[in-house]
């Protein structure tokens, strides 16, 4: 008897080889193109990959809005990540327990498909009452963005575990801890962490609003002051970091959820 | 040992109520290979589902070994027809489910974990997860979780039924020759007449749902290995497929 291999992997070709590995460049080098002819055609205002990328090292090198840049993505990174942690500390267990516990069902349910409708932008008016332009305030607004979906995608998680693996679990004797953290929880492992992508992704967006609120640092205030000084330039460098260290933020990602899935590694 | 006592079963639902299992009674004997044989979707599952305490039955009582069970019980394991493995643990670690719930220690489990993984022909796939593992390599692991879980009485429900025909073959001597190393009361579900005369001491052939006893065939006699060629194999074939009710559907 032989394990099973992957037959995508087995026989890889030579053109499938080829396309895996340099595809990907060739479609950002592509885009690079495509942005520079766009740019040097004159018909609309936007400044050169080169010209950005100028700007991108003068920014590093020196200070923009009087700070440093890994300043400026320190405390956004900081931002994003003290909401998406305390919502998974929070998020994943509020989620089991009301896919497992049918009171806790329902009495939270209902509550939660109320505010979930409710965009995270729209928090920003109340919170700005109660806590003023605060970091605080930032923090909550888009821990209301990464909250949800943690949450509904833990909870959905949990109900959709296959009866099968319940019936597998009583036969073979496993209490309601068991049942909870040995077949529960690793069964909706999936869909936990397809929740904390999507809150991930959104996490960025609300982020931008968030430095809206009288903040005088971070790559979404940079964005806004590009604006609001006409420096397009400026903006333009604050939204490829925003795109590089989410990608960063997702491939790590996928290396925790591959480190703590073993059973996945194909 | 285990005594099915007019047992019968009725799932109530908004669509209408589907009568299953209309009064099943069976004695299993100690150590029996006893094959249920029933056409498909007749209430097999369900039975054997009664069985293992997974069900509530509408009516009627199972006693083991005289004392009426109500629930999952540690004497009895069961073989599932679409494996229900988890996943997310090796070959190893499904195996040991069993001990690992009723709370034996890590190094006696294994150790016996170890020993039917063994019996099975796993060795070195230990830890293996599922997806690496093919269809007939996953049922082993069943069967060794089964055995595993130290049980006096297995269920088995249609394991080798999403199986080729070749594996099934190689599948139905392996269970014989672990039942012979490892002598366990089987009960065994198929819908497949040849199997079912492979392997059984006795065939209980089932009708069309609500499943009920329709024949009893005593197959002991019948010497094993069984060639499916000789011609009592065959005439006993003839007698059980005079029997089904062939139902277009
Ligand atoms: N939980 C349930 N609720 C309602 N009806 C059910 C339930 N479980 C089974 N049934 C019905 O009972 C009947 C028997 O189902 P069962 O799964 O026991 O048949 P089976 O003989 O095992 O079928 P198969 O050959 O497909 O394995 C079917 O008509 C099925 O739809
Ligand atoms: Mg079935």
């Amino acid at each position: 008897m032989k394990l099973k291999t992957n037959p995508l992997l087995e026989d890889r070709s030579i053109v499938y080889k080829f396309f895996y590995y340099v595809g990907p460049i060739l479609l950002i080098v592509a885009f690079l193109l495509g942005w520079n002819a766009v740019s040097a055609s004159g018909n609309v205002m936007l400044p050169s990959p080169a010209e950005a990328l100028k700007r991108m090292i003068t920014i590093w090198s020196g200070n923009v809005a009087k700070h440093p840049m890994t300043y400026h993505v320190g405390i956004s990174m900081r931002r994003v990540l003290t909401a998406l942690i305390f919502s998974v500390v929070v998020g994943v267990p509020f989620g089991i327990a009301m896919g497992w516990n049918k009171t806790f069902r329902a009495i939270f349910k209902p509550l939660f498909e109320v505010i979930r409708p409710v965009p995270p932008i729209a928090w920003v008016p109340l919170f700005t009452l109660w806590f003023g332009t605060s970091e605080f305030s930032r923090v909550a607004i888009i821990t209301m963005g990464v909250f949800m979906p943690i949450v509904i995608n833990s909870y959905s998680g949990v109900i959709m575990v296959p009866e099968i693996n319940f019936q597998v679990g009583k036969v073979f004797g496993a209490k309601s801890t068991d049942m909870l953290f040995d077949v529960v929880l690793p069964s909706s492992l999936n869909a936990i962490f397809a929740g904390i992508r999507t809150a991930l992704g959104g996490g960025w967006m609300v982020l931008l609003a968030s430095e809206m609120l009288g903040a005088r640092e971070g790559i979404g205030f940079l964005i806004m002051q590009g604006n609001s000084a006409n420096d397009l330039t400026l903006s333009i460098v604050g939204m490829v970091m925003i795109g590089f260290f989410g990608m960063l933020f997702a491939y790590a990602f996928d290396y925790l959820e591959r480190w703590l899935c073993p059973w996945k590694r194909k | 040992m285990l005594e099915v006592d007019h047992i019968a079963k009725t799932f109530f639902s908004d669509k209408g109520d589907t009568d299953a299992i209309e009064n099943i009674s069976i004695d299993v004997k100690e150590n029996e290979f006893l094959v249920l044989l029933g056409p498909g979707q007749c209430g097999k599952s369900t039975f054997l589902n009664i069985i293992a305490g997974l069900v509530k039955p509408t009516s009627g009582t199972i006693k083991l070994d005289g004392k009426p069970i109500t629930g999952t019980d540690p004497r009895i394991a069961m073989v599932f027809q679409k494996t229900g493995l988890y996943e997310w643990k090796t070959a190893m670690q499904n195996a040991e489910l069993g001990l690992k719930y009723r709370k034996v220690s890590k190094a006696e489990r294994r150790e016996i974990a170890q020993k039917y993984l063994d019996l099975v022909g796993l060795h070195g796939f230990e830890n293996a997860y599922p997806h690496a593992l093919s269809g007939g390599m996953k049922q082993r692991v069943g069967i060794a979780r089964a055995y595993t879980a130290n049980p006096e009485i297995l269920l088995m429900d249609e394991p080798f039924g999403a199986l080729d025909a070749q594996t099934r073959y190689a599948m139905e001597e392996e269970i014989l020759r672990i039942w012979n190393a490892e002598k366990r009361t089987i009960i065994f579900v198929t819908n497949n007449i040849e199997e079912a005369i492979t392997l059984g001491d006795r065939v209980i052939q089932f009708t069309e749902r609500p499943a009920t006893v329709k024949k009893i065939y005593d197959l002991s006699s019948l010497a094993r290995p069984r060639s499916q060629v000789s011609p009592e194999f065959l005439r006993i074939r003839q007698e059980i497929a005079s029997n089904e009710e062939l139902t277009l559907e």
